[in-house]
This record gives structure tokens, sequence and C-alpha cells, in this order.
């Protein structure tokens, strides 16, 4: 008999291991405790391929393979694949052709493609079914392991403008790069380190009478436990916004009414994970039933159950109407009354979850001071400082809150999901205190983004000239209101800006219901509404005869137009430039060229075009502000830090290439740090595209700021005039001078000159991008099967920091727009619970599920943003999905008004077609 | 916390004496894809868990009369990369290679992917039209039986708790047969079988049909062997008539639910369109057509 190997024996990357597994532990777990940390963690269930190691050589999940099947076995991880400055071809390739944003689908992705022959290369939609990415869309994955090279020399003086590798790119590919779990058993500061878990609500709408935690306390290794009568019962919102003002204060770190299937009950820490989740499973809890409700429309009732009272602290809302907005221009009454035609139809999106590779999770401990450290993967953690001060009655000292590498956010980190429990028990043990999402609380308790059901009604006139728009939206905000009145009024704004017209009148309402709550999310709210608008407009447009391109060139806004939605008040919203007539002539003359692919043979198939546009005003309208600082140092090189988040946004690369373009030298010679209380500027988060808008002109006032401070002392340490000095790569010209950066340092130091600058730079005027998304697809009339033919989509972002950049943050969105359109969907059943909370459920595009794109940049220069350019990542969704339904319906001639575009829906309406 | 034991046996006899002897639930455990997964959501709480690799055969094809003989745990890529077990029982390799990604393809097996007992399991379908049966080994000894016989419902098999899968045997097949397996997914890649549609049929000189077997999966609490389907092609060549016959009969035989995958109107559809699919690239096969299917 050959009883428990107590003793596993392997080699990991040509190191000799002998450890003990533990009974039923996977591969995975093992070998990142044996520090193997390029291996990342994404889903644990064999489905998005992060862990991919080699076993033997041959590729293999390690979520899915028990750790003893090692046993003498060799593991080749990404870190054995190749070195930094030995790397393996695969991974210089990735690094070439930059084959990834956040990078934390990476290691896994090279490990399956370096494993790959000839014949499964030719194939990558199948032979790379076992990994997936959520931030590229994949072209640039296909481009990297097809060896393509799309990075540029960085050369001084020529920065801004070229497709530049990513600062910490050589990390990623070969998995040195850290990212937030990423931390070393060894590490001094984990010492003693405890493990959270979460006991979560089975019930969507409950009091909790009782919580029995004898038999869970008894357990050995459990060392604290924490119920709603352990927490201070201060009121927040998980929303990230600086202003807590726009998100309701409706939460509670731990609450005895659970409001959703899902929510936190009780946290337990823990000498481990699996004792954390034994001791969850041995509390009792007693819950006193409460009705429960689900549909906004059924919420906003008078006899609905209403979830949130609070009294003064929801002051203002109605029942389960968190929040509404209403608002006219001209007179829809009189712009319907002028119609010659009227279209009304009732669309809906559906709840759609981030899909973040990384999920949430933080790491919190104390110092020898008292100070508590807060690791975190946040898009706002500066916010996250706040809120911990504010629910711990903690002077801002007290708390540092940091990133590592975010692997991908799309707004589900502009949340506090993880941050509050972790510092809790780290203030209440003493202890450092760890949590980490697994992928089905992703689905249960985190946040999604928010469902809306929008009424539209268009009027025009016979040529197509609209009379009137009027919108009702409808947004299911699940238990709790972060986000949702913010997300609202950007459901009502730039999708109704986008069309001048006399007579626009919209009512927005925000509604509780017992679901996982809403928030933000790429798009917000805005997604939603171009979605109905955009299909509608078609809609009228059939009615009328009017060709599609003709009815959105009629109507679209253009420069000299008010930026006005439904409301006539004053707006910082301008033109800083504008390219929606160039993004529309491209996407037209691509889809006219005929390219792409053929439809599929058989009558059973139809083939129909489809368009849509969005417009983005770039940055919120909430109150946002950035700031940068920056210093030469002793051996010539720059230091920048930026408050702002990078989490495969680009913006550590993007940030560098302004400060290079602005300091005359090559992005290399900048050293960047980000996205940390301690050691970098305030910044108020980084979401809603100010990325670029705010941080990155904080980032080019810095930096001009910082040339001056370097000219003006070198024309006071040459003599030379100030007009005659100029910078150039790692020296100062002064004249016929030429002074080293190093030298000067030297110079200055020694007289008690600083070479620093910090500047702040405040979000207003806010300038507007444009997208236009085009397609050709068939359909099959039986199966409703949809395949996309053809993918067009223009761009207007203004000037391309980053060329190879900008593309990727488009297909990426394109990538996750038909993500959206066709397959994504959170699916709850009657009790409220999520019934697909898992990859393999809930289907995010595979490689095979996104065509690549054809993708036009409009050649503008913004006059507002950095060094003319604007939004990058976040509109290129919008107009996604509505071109996709547009498509559905010109090819079927059936139109399909709610999200998702599952064949089985289709095939549920197309009767006449069929 | 809650004790798990886990061994790996050197022998079918011991592994059998170690399943019979377990007081709690015991799990077989073959490639791990499925187990390890469930056991971390605590889907399944195991006392004891008898890895089955260490067993001699367990993992291997051999030829044998004319047929094959496939180790229980033999991986879906050893299929595919046997030189001669693709060209006789394509449908059989082309569904058991659907089976999870590259990743998974070397490790995921058959014995797995049938107790694991999904109604949407892709490889069993295929391999009842085939006509494969299983040896299974229990304390009275090993007893033969047919796959279909296997599943009794989601997640339930017909075998006893002492019981487990040895191996597979796939017979002779027959002059002029063919065999095919397609399924339907809402992703292109990567997915769960709405419906899948397993065929096998031989033909007489002329390509009239004198036997066939018809297996749907995901349409039904098990994979479904559909006589009545099978009947509307024997008989017949495959002209428009048969395809109506048999999508007509496929359509019946469904008794599927309305899931997060598809609606049953929708389920039952496809089943039809599917198994039309499916019965041409079994006909192409079994008349020495070079179609390699697909969808």
């Amino acid at each position: 008999m050959n009883h428990d190997p107590a003793i596993t024996s392997c080699s990991i990357d040509g190191r000799a291991v002998f450890a003990a597994p533990k009974l039923g532990q996977c591969l995975r777990t093992f070998l990142r405790e044996q520090g193997a940390l390029g291996i990342k963690k994404g889903c644990d269930a064999g489905d998005c391929g992060a862990c991919t190691v080699w076993l033997d050589g041959e590729p293999v999940h390690s979520c899915l393979v028990p750790a003893f099947r090692a046993t003498g076995g060799e593991v080749t991880t990404i870190e054995g694949l190749g070195q930094p400055g030995a790397l393996h071809e695969m991974q210089r390739r990735f690094l070439d052709a930059q084959g990834f944003q956040c990078g934390f689908c990476t290691a896994g992705m090279i490990m399956t493609a370096a494993a790959l022959d000839e014949a499964q290369r030719a194939d990558l939609p199948h032979a790379l079914k076992g990994n997936l990415c959520r931030c590229t869309g994949y072209r640039a994955v296909a481009d990297a392991i097809g060896g393509s090279v799309e990075a540029q020399e960085d050369v001084a003086g020529q920065a801004c403008g070229a497709s530049l590798r990513n600062p910490f790119g050589e990390a990623i590919v070969t998995g040195h790069a850290r990212y937030t779990m990423d931390l070393s058993a060894d590490e001094p500061t984990l010492e003693g380190l405890l493990h959270l878990k979460v006991l979560r609500a089975e019930h969507a709408h409950a009091r909790i009478a009782r919580i029995d935690r004898t038999r869970a306390e008894a357990l050995p290794g459990v060392v604290a436990i924490f119920t709603w009568e352990d927490v201070p019962r201060r009121l927040y919102s998980t929303a990230t916004h600086e202003d807590h003002l726009v998100d309701p204060d409706d939460s509670y770190i731990l609450d005895n009414v659970v409001r959703f299937r899902g929510q936190r009950v009780a946290a337990v820490v823990a000498e481990s994970e699996a004792i954390a989740e034994a001791a969850c499973r041995l509390l009792v809890v007693e819950y006193e039933i409460l009705p429960a409700v689900f549909d906004p429309e059924a919420a906003m009732r008078p006899d609905a159950p209403v979830l949130h009272d609070k009294g003064p602290a929801t002051l203002g809302s109605r029942g389960n109407i968190y929040a509404e907005i209403h608002g006219e221009v001209g007179s829809v009454a009189d712009g319907f009354a002028a119609a010659d035609a009227v279209h009304e139809r009732t669309y809906s999106t559906s709840r759609v979850q981030h899909v973040h590779l990384e999920t949430h999770g933080s790491i919190a401990w104390r110092d020898e001071a008292g100070r508590v450290h807060v690791r975190t993967s946040s898009q706002a953690p500066f916010i996250v400082q706040q809120k911990l001060c504010h629910l711990f009655a903690l002077p801002a000292r007290a708390v540092h809150v940091f990133t590592e590498r975010v692997g991908g956010g799309f707004g589900g980190k502009q949340e506090m999901i993880t941050e509050d429990l972790c510092v809790l028990a780290t203030l209440a043990t003493g202890r450092p205190v760890k949590w980490e999402y697994t992928r089905q609380e992703q689905f249960t308790a985190a946040t999604t983004r928010h469902q809306m059901t929008t009424r539209v009604k268009l009027g025009a006139t016979r040529d197509g000239t609209l009379t009137a728009i009027e919108v009702r939206v409808v947004s299911n905000t699940g238990a709790y209101g972060g986000h949702a009145g913010e997300t609202l009024a950007a459901s009502l704004g730039g999708p109704l800006t986008a069309y001048r017209c006399a007579n626009k009148k919209a009512d927005g309402y925000a509604v509780y219901t017992n679901l996982v709550p809403g928030g933000g999310f790429r798009g917000y709210g805005s997604s939603q509404t171009t979605f109905a608008i955009e299909c509608a407009i078609d809609e009228l447009a059939i009615k009328l005869g009017v060709h599609k391109f003709t009815i959105r060139r009629k109507n679209m806004i253009r420069p000299g137009d008010w930026i006005e939605s439904v409301w006539s008040d004053p707006s910082d919203v301008d033109f800083g430039s504008y390219g929606l007539d160039q993004c529309m002539d491209n996407v037209e003359s691509a889809l006219a060229s005929g390219r792409g692919a053929a439809k599929p043979a058989g009558e059973a198939w139809l083939e129909g075009t489809g368009i849509a546009l969005a417009m983005l005003e770039c940055g919120p309208p909430t109150e946002h502000r950035s700031g940068a600082e920056m210093r030469l140092v002793s051996d010539g090189r720059y230091h920048l830090a930026v408050g702002s988040t990078e989490m495969g946004n680009g913006s550590v690369t993007s940030h560098r290439q302004i400060a290079a373009e602005l300091l005359d030298c090559a992005a290399g010679q900048i050293d960047i740090i980000n996205a940390d209380t301690d050691r970098a500027p305030y910044d108020t988060g980084t979401f809603a595209s100010t990325g670029t808008v705010v941080a990155g002109q904080a980032v080019a006032l810095t930096a001009a700021a910082l040339r001056e401070n370097l000219l003006g002392y070198a024309s006071h340490h040459t003599g030379a005039e100030r007009a005659v000095c100029r910078l150039e790569s790692d020296a100062v010209l002064c004249g016929d001078r030429r002074v080293r950066l190093a030298e000067l340092y030297a110079a200055g130091s020694a007289e008690g000159h600083r070479f620093e600058a910090k500047r702040k730079a405040y979000l207003s005027p806010r300038t507007v991008a444009f997208n236009v998304h085009g397609v050709r697809l068939a359909v099959h009339r039986v199966t409703a099967e949809v395949r996309i033919l053809h993918s067009v989509h223009g761009a207007d972002i203004g000037r391309l920091i980053n060329p190879m950049q900008c593309r990727g943050q488009i297909d990426g969105a394109i990538g996750m727009g038909i993500g959206w359109a066709l397959t994504e969907n959170m699916i709850h059943d009657d009790g409220g619970a999520v019934v697909n909370p898992s990859l393999r459920n809930y289907r995010i595009p595979a490689f095979a599920d996104v065509p690549p794109s054809e993708v036009y940049f409009a050649d503008t220069h913004d006059r507002i943003g950095p060094l003319g350019a604007k939004s990058q990542g976040e509109c290129a969704i919008n107009p996604v999905a509505p071109a996709i339904a547009n498509a559905i319906a010109d090819a079927t001639g059936v139109r399909f008004a709610h999200l998702p575009l599952t064949p089985d829906r289709i095939f549920a309406d197309l009767g006449p077609a069929r | 916390m809650p004790s798990l034991n886990y061994v790996a046996p050197a022998t079918v006899q011991e592994a059998v004496r170690l399943l019979a002897g377990a007081s709690g639930l015991a799990k077989v455990l073959s490639g791990g894809t499925d187990l390890l997964v469930q056991l971390r959501s605590g889907r399944t709480r195991p006392e004891l868990i008898v890895d089955t690799k260490k067993i001699p055969g367990i993992i291997g094809i051999r030829e044998e009369n004319g047929g094959f003989v496939i180790g229980a745990a033999t991986p879906g890529m050893a299929l595919f990369e046997h030189p001669t077990l693709k060209q006789t029982w394509p449908g059989v390799v082309e569904a058991a290679n659907l089976i999870g990604s590259k990743q998974v393809q070397g490790r995921a097996s058959l014995a797995g992917n049938l107790c694991n007992a999904s109604p949407a399991a892709d490889s069993v379908p295929a391999m009842i039209a085939a006509g494969a049966t299983c040896l299974i080994a229990g304390s009275d000894g090993t007893r033969q039986a047919k796959v279909e016989d296997i599943v009794t419902g989601p997640g339930r098999t017909s075998l006893a708790r002492d019981e487990f899968i040895v191996e597979f045997r796939l017979p002779k097949r027959e002059p002029r047969s063919g065999d095919a397996y397609l399924r339907f997914i809402p992703r292109t890649e990567m997915d769960i079988a709405v419906v899948g549609c397993g065929v096998c049929v031989t033909l007489d000189a002329n390509g009239v049909c004198t036997a066939a077997r018809v297996v749907l999966g995901a349409v039904a609490p098990t994979p479904v062997l559909v006589p009545e389907a099978a009947a509307a092609l024997v008989g017949h060549k495959l002209d428009d008539a048969t395809l109506e016959m048999l999508d007509a009969a496929a359509r019946r035989a469904c008794n599927p639910i309305d899931d997060k995958r598809g609606t049953i109107d929708y389920r039952t559809k496809v089943a039809g369109v599917l198994a039309r699919r499916t019965a041409a690239i079994a006909f192409n096969r079994a008349s020495g057509g070079k179609s390699a299917g697909g969808h």
C-alpha cells in the first residue's frame, strides 16, 4: 500500500524541493508556497489558464493538478522559462508585441504559447482555448505569438508618440512582476500572517437574529471571529469617490441585515485559509427572513419591501429609489408633434462582471510604530485611505495604502471591497492579515455593471432630422447604491448629448433591489443608454427609409453645437478637438471595402451590417485632481511619482513618455512609482478615463516645471542666457557648452539647489472623445449562431501618446463589448442567487470569440488634454454591443432589444425569419 | 478539520477493497480535473480519495480482436495521438478532444468524463454511439457493462460504492461504418455543450443505412440513446426526407431543462439540427469520404 506521500520531492525551475503538500492541495498553491510567485490564480477551476506551468514539459493548469502528482517530476514555471536578460523566445515575443496589458494572465499565456508546435500556432483559437485574457482582446497576443515586433526604440526627444515598451515589461514576461498577493512567505512584514475568510448570506433579505460562534471558535487555529456586533457602527459607501456625498452611506463593515445573497455575515481570521473556511462553515446563523424584491419596477411600488431604512442617512430617498434624475430642454411634446415618424421601444442591458483576472484582495499589517499598511488591488488607494481613516477613526498619517502591480480593474476596483476587514482584523489581532477573493466571490460578492432598462422614444421629420428624444432609464443598483447616482447621471449624459436636437427629455431612477450591488464599470452608465439609443436610431432610420450613416451624420453633434444633454445649465465640457466625422468616414469606407471573412456558405446563414456611435465626456463631472512630483537624481536620471494607479491601462508607460517629451529625454531615463499614499502625491483615483487626461496633465505640468528649474539653474551655473539653454537627453546645452545632468546635479546640490517639482492637475474643462463601431456578421437562421465577419472601429482619442498601447486599449474594449453583447450575463435564480458564478458558466470571450478588428484613429490633437491626448480606453466599449445588435437586426429583420444576444434568445424571437 | 484520506493502490483488487471498506464517501481519482474543483468548492466532501493512476494498465490503449481497449484513466490527448484509433473511431477521438483545453487534455480521462455523470459530457454520446462497453471491477470480481447503462442521472451512476471502471472497449468497426460527434456551444471554444450528438452508421454497398446508433447529450438527465432516431436512418440513404425524419425523432427524444445555457425550445430545435449535421458526417465517413466534420 502506498499511503499519503508525506513528502513531495520535485524540481521547480531546476531547484530541488522537498515539502509536504496538504491533503487535497493543488499544485498551484503548493508551488506558490515554495516561492514560485510567477504563477497566478485567476479562477482555481481550470478555466482561465493564469496558473499554467509545465509538468515534465507539458503545459497543465496547476490549479487542477493534485500537488502530489508532481512527485518526482520537473515543474517549469514562467521564471524557469527565461530570466530578465536571458529571455525565452516566447517571452521576447510577448515583450516585442506587448502581448499584455495588466500582465496577470501573461505568465500562463506564455507557458501555453511556448509549448505549441507549428500546427497548433496556426490554429490559435483552438490552441489557446485554455487561456483567458480580459485586457487585450487577444490581438496583441496573436501578434506576439506570430512574432510581430510592434515596440519601437526609445529615442531621446522622440518618446511621445512612439510605441515604447512598458517599463515593467521584462518583469511581466518573466513572472518577476509582483502583484498584490505575490509576497513570499518569508517576507518579514508577514511574520504571523493570518488568513481571512467570510461567511456569506444565504438569503437575499434577512435580519440576523443570532450568530452562534461556539463551534467555530473552538476550532484549533481560529484566532478571531467578527460579526456585526464587533465592528464600528459607522455608515459608509464602498464606492471610492473623494466626494462622499455622491454615493449613499448605506453600508456597515458588517451589518445585522443582509440585503443580497452573498453579503458578508461574519469574518474569520485563522492560521490558514482552510481553517478559516472550515470555521465559517461552523458558524450557525439564525435569520429572520424578510421579503425580497429583485425587479426594480416592483421595488418602486409602494408595497415593496424597503431595503434601506436608516433615517437621516438616506434622507431624500424615496422607498427603494435611491436616486432620481429628471431633465428637459426644449419641449419633447412639441418635438413629437412636429415629427413625421416616431419610434418607441424598451431596451435592456444585462448585469455583467468586470472579470479582472486578478481578484480583489488585500494584505494589512501594523509596523512597530503602530502605523497600518495596506497592500491592495485598488484604482483609488488615496480614497481607500480616507475611508479606512473614517471607519476606524484613525488619523491619515496612521494609514498607508499602496498598490503593487494591479491585475486589471475596469472600474471594479473603484470600490473598497476587502481592505476594511483586513484592517479591522489586523487592528484587533496585531498580526498581518490577508484576504484574497475567490473567483466565485467576484460574482456573488463584488459589484456588477448596473442593469438598466431604457425606454426610448424618438421623433424625426421625413428627411431624418430628429425633433425629439425622450428616454426613461431604470437602473437596478442592487442592494447598495455605490456609483448608482453617478452612473445614472452618466446614462443620461453623453448618449443624449451625442445628438443635436432641440427637444430632449430624460427621467432616470436608480433603484435598490436584493441583488449583488452595482458598481463602476468601463463606460459607467453611458454604455447602457448608448445601447438603447443607437438601436433606436437604427429602427427610426428604417422606419423613415434613411440610411444608417445618413441619419447619424445629419443629427450627430458637431463643433459649434451646445454640448448639452437634458440640462441647460452651464457645463465645463468643451470641444478640445473633434473627430467624430472622421470616425464615421473611416468606419463607412472600411465596411464598404469588402474585407473580412466571407459569409458561411448556405442559405441558412443571413448576413447583416450594423454601426453605432458613442460620445464620452473625458473625465468625471465630480471633483477630480491628480498630483505628480519629479526630481533629478544624482546619476542624472529622473524620478517620477504619480498618485494614479496602473492596472493595465498603460499609464506608467504613457506618463514617462509625457515627461520625456517635456524634458527632451528618452523615457528610459525616468524611473516611476505610482499609487502609494506614502510615496506619491494625492490622486482622487484612476477611473473615468482620468489616467491620461488628469494624471497625465499633472505629469506634464510637473515635467514642465522641472524643466524650468533645470534650465534656470543651468543658466545660472554656466552664465549662459536662459534663452540659449535647452535640455538634450542626459545633458543641458547652454549655448556651446554641454553640461551633463549628473554634473549639473552635483553643482546644484553643492549650493543647496533642489532639482524637483510638484504639480497638481484639476480636471476642468473637460474635452470630448468619440468612438464608432461597425460590424458585418452572419446569423444562422435556425440555430441562431452569430459569426462576426468584419469588425471595424473608429476612435477619436486625440494625439496617440503610445500608438501600440492605444490600439491595445481599443482592441480590449471591443473584446469586452463583444462579450457583453453576445455571451456574458449574470443569471439569478428566484431567490436572488447567482447561478453562474464561475468562468465556465459566465462566459467572457476566449481567443476564438474575438475576431481581429480594424482600428482607425482620427487625426486630432486636443487643445485641452495633455500634449493633445484625450481619453483612450473607456468609451470604445460603448458602440460595440449596439453595432452588433443592429447588424443582427439587419440580417434577420428582427429586433433583439435585450442583452445578451445569446443564440437561445435570438432563436426564441426569430420566428418569422426562421 | 474534516479528515480526508488519500490512497494510491497499486492493484485493482486493493482499490476495490479500499472502496468497499470506506465508511464515508469515497471518490475515485483519475485525471482529477473535476474532482479538485469539486473539493475546493465544497460540492463534495469525501473521506477517502482512491487514486487509480498507479494501477498498471489504467492508462494506455491496445488493439484487441480488431477493437480497442482503453485504460480508464487514459487522457484525451493519448487517444488523439494514437496511430490508428483516430482513423477507426474518429467521432470518439474528436469528442474526447473537446474536453477541456490543451492544459487539461493531457490528464482528463474518459472514465472521469463518464463517472462525473454530467448530462453534457462530450465523450459519452460518442462512446455510446460507437457501442463502447466498460469493464467494471468490484468486490465480486469484474463485470462488463454498456456505457449507456452507467449514467443514471446528473451526478449519479449505476456503479456500486465498491466499483470503479478499469477499462473501456471499443468494438471492431464494421465495414462501411463511420462515427461522428458534434456539439453546440454558445462560445466558440471551451464551453459546456448545449446539445451534443453522437452518430454511428453502417451502410450497404449502395449507401443505404443498415444499422445506426444515435445518441443525444445535454437534452435529458442522462445522455440518451435514441432508437427512433436510428430507425429513421435504417433502410434509407441520406436524403432530405431521411434527415427530416431524423430531425423529428431527435427532437421528440429531448427532455431538456431550461437553464443558463439554453431554453427547452432552443435545445430541442438544435438537437434536430445537430443530429442532421452529425449524421451527414457519419454517412460520409461510412462511405469512405474524407470529411473531417466540424461545424
